[in-house]
């Protein structure tokens, strides 16, 4: 199985972020997405996830265009944004309970994802006293509250230290080695190690990139006109 | 429906949280409102004696006979001497006077005005006011004004009248003795204190009386800064929880509904809250509302629910708009003076310009202030401008909303 991505195209006003952006991507893979900032990585997965809306474009999945079937998407589908997601002065177990049945999230808590995630240690605590590492372990949570097989991440690690990030990307890993499929916008090599196919998004196109985990040339590709 | 009735109960616990904080913020509001209240009434209830004269300079020839001795009657009424002190001076010095704010206003008498006026020529006298002194004192002034040029200029006319009825018609008369005679017996019945005026007070239709106007005023008043206590709720919101739960299938419209809702909720506790204190504080200290005096509190109460749900419909529009803190609150504080301030909580609107006062009336505060006045002249509203805007509002947010989850 693998889902197909054909010719999303974006624009804002008349600045065109995207224009025609096409992959594949097999279960049981992930894919790295670089490119500068302000290139247009946030604004594809936000289109993916069904935040935006795109101008042209399909996001095919079993058959499916998931651009036009919310439902399927919302079933398929999960989203980690840059940003926290979450209700600031409410537990970590009231954030799960926003998007998790409760057996669902019982079970989960117990021997699944969650537990991975090591979210069982701060789950009367208010999100607003949680650390950078636990609100993304949380947001994290909470985004694959419905066994969802595509996953969509933004810069997940980004400002957390290192042993917040190993614990994150192994989560990652056991996702993907269980078949899931992860499309990951990053600059961060230790989260580009994951992948095992690169693109670079650059003037509103994705063009095949092989990273060979040398940090420096990166920035050097990003420069490049 | 499942998400929304999710979302709405995490919401109301989210509300719970801050349950406690914005119950001790509105009761220290309800008590700023409640002294605010009696502050007025107190003012209110002063004797005539306690209250400012007007000051009014007198600018010009105030040596004429007439003029001179109009003027000294005025000063020695029992209704006038109280109430205004007027103050010869040259035109300098009332200029000065007046932009130091020592006089309210002054008025200049040209030259030759009664021989003028025995002549049958017209040169009116003109009274100089501050510039864009629109409250009550103002008004009140121009009109006192105008009623003693107006009684000295008719009185004169009378007199140097009657002087030229004599001289034509009864010769053996002296028309200046005569003349003073009239003036004598006209001061006579005017320095008649008790006969001078009978006063009585009516209640005009379409009029409230003062504490429920102002019970109507700082009700309001209250309602549009309570927000400020809130702030916290509004200022947690993540704009990216909004959009998962729209790309999950909680649109804005679901989303600004259960949050509406807990706030609404939220805002029932804190008014029971501040309406028990605020009900203690003016019983204790005997302040009467005529219009309540029958039952009719809770009906008051009862229909002026719209008015809340509009006030709080309000609230969350502008707390959409600001997003954070700092700015949440200067939106509200700001929102809630200068609505106050043109829907009449401070002063009643009818001192305004025409223009003023109807653009107020249409803003939400006005027609929230238009509904708690017709309750308690009528004992009920009918439905109209403040569920109009209660629908406006709340769509304006939802709108908002689903911009902001799609950027």
């Amino acid at each position: 199985m693998e889902a197909e991505i054909l010719d999303i195209q974006k624009r804002y006003g008349r600045k065109e972020v995207l224009r025609g952006t096409s992959f594949r991507i097999a279960a049981g893979s992930c894919l790295g997405i670089l490119g500068a900032n302000g290139s247009g990585k946030s604004t594809l997965l936000k289109i993916l996830a069904g935040v935006l809306r795109p101008n042209a474009g399909r996001f095919l999945w079993q058959g499916e265009d998931l651009l036009r079937n919310p439902r399927l998407r919302a079933s398929q589908v999960a989203y980690v944004p840059q940003g926290t997601p979450l209700i600031e002065e409410l537990s970590a177990r009231d954030n799960l309970r926003l998007w998790y049945e409760p057996e669902a999230l019982a079970r989960s808590l117990d021997g699944g994802v969650l537990r991975q995630l090591g979210l069982d240690e701060f789950l009367h605590t208010p999100a607003n006293q949680l650390s950078g590492g636990m609100r993304k372990r949380l947001s994290i949570g909470c985004a694959l509250a419905n066994d969802p097989v595509i996953l969509l991440l933004d810069e997940p690690t980004a400002a957390l230290d290192l042993v917040a990030k190993e614990r994150i990307l192994r989560c990652f890993e056991n996702f993907r080695q269980s078949g899931g499929l992860l499309v990951m916008a990053s600059h961060d090599p230790w989260e580009l190690e994951l992948c095992d196919e690169w693109r670079l998004l650059r003037g509103g196109l994705l063009e095949p990139y092989a990273y060979t985990g040398e940090r420096s040339r990166p920035i050097r590709d990003l420069e490049r006109p | 429906m499942k998400r929304f009735l999710t979302y709405f109960r995490l919401q109301l616990r989210r509300a719970a949280r801050l349950l406690p904080r914005m119950l001790a913020v509105t009761l220290l509001l309800a008590v700023l409102t409640a002294l605010a209240a009696l502050l007025i009434s107190g003012l209110h209830a002063g004797d005539e004696a306690a209250a400012e004269p007007v000051r009014i300079g007198l600018v010009g020839d105030l040596e004429e006979n007439m003029l001179a001795e109009g003027l000294q009657m005025l000063e020695s009424m029992d209704s006038s001497r109280f109430s205004i002190r007027f103050e010869p001076m040259d035109e300098a010095e009332a200029a000065s006077a007046l932009r130091r704010g020592r006089i309210d206003g002054y008025a200049l008498i040209p030259a030759g005005f009664a021989e003028a006026m025995m002549r049958g020529e017209h040169r009116p006298i003109t009274y100089v006011s501050a510039s864009g002194s629109a409250d009550i004192g103002a008004q009140m002034m121009r009109e006192l004004a105008e009623t003693i040029s107006r009684l000295v200029l008719e009185t004169e006319n009378a007199v140097y009248g009657a002087q030229d009825f004599v001289a034509d018609r009864l010769p053996g008369v002296d028309p200046y003795r005569a003349g003073d005679g009239l003036v004598f017996r006209y001061a006579l019945r005017l320095m008649d204190r008790e006969r001078l005026y009978d006063r009585q007070t009516v209640d005009p239709d379409g009029a409230l009386s003062l504490p429920a106007y102002y019970l109507c005023g700082l009700s309001l008043l209250f309602l549009m800064l309570w927000a400020i206590s809130c702030v916290p709720l509004f200022a947690g919101r993540s704009r990216e929880l909004g959009r998962l739960l729209q790309a999950d299938g909680l649109g804005a419209a679901g989303q600004v509904l259960a949050e509406y809702l807990s706030y609404v909720l939220l805002m029932l506790c804190g008014l029971l809250a501040a309406g028990l204190l605020a009900g203690l504080l003016l019983g204790r200290f005997g302040l009467r509302v005529p219009e309540l005096e029958d039952g009719g509190l809770p009906r008051f109460a009862l229909g002026a629910l719209p008015t809340a749900l509009m006030i709080c419909a309000l609230q969350f529009l502008l707390f959409e708009l600001a997003g954070g803190t700092v700015g949440g609150v200067l939106l509200q504080f700001l929102s809630a003076v200068l609505q106050g301030y043109l829907a009449g909580c401070f002063y009643p609107t009818n001192v305004f310009p025409e223009g003023l006062r109807r653009f107020g009336a249409v803003l939400p505060a006005g027609a929230g202030m238009a509904r708690l006045q017709a309750l308690l002249l009528r004992g009920s509203a009918g439905i109209g401008a403040v569920w109009l805007w209660l629908a406006m509002l709340l769509s304006a947010a939802v709108l908002l909303r689903r911009r902001q989850n799609r950027s």
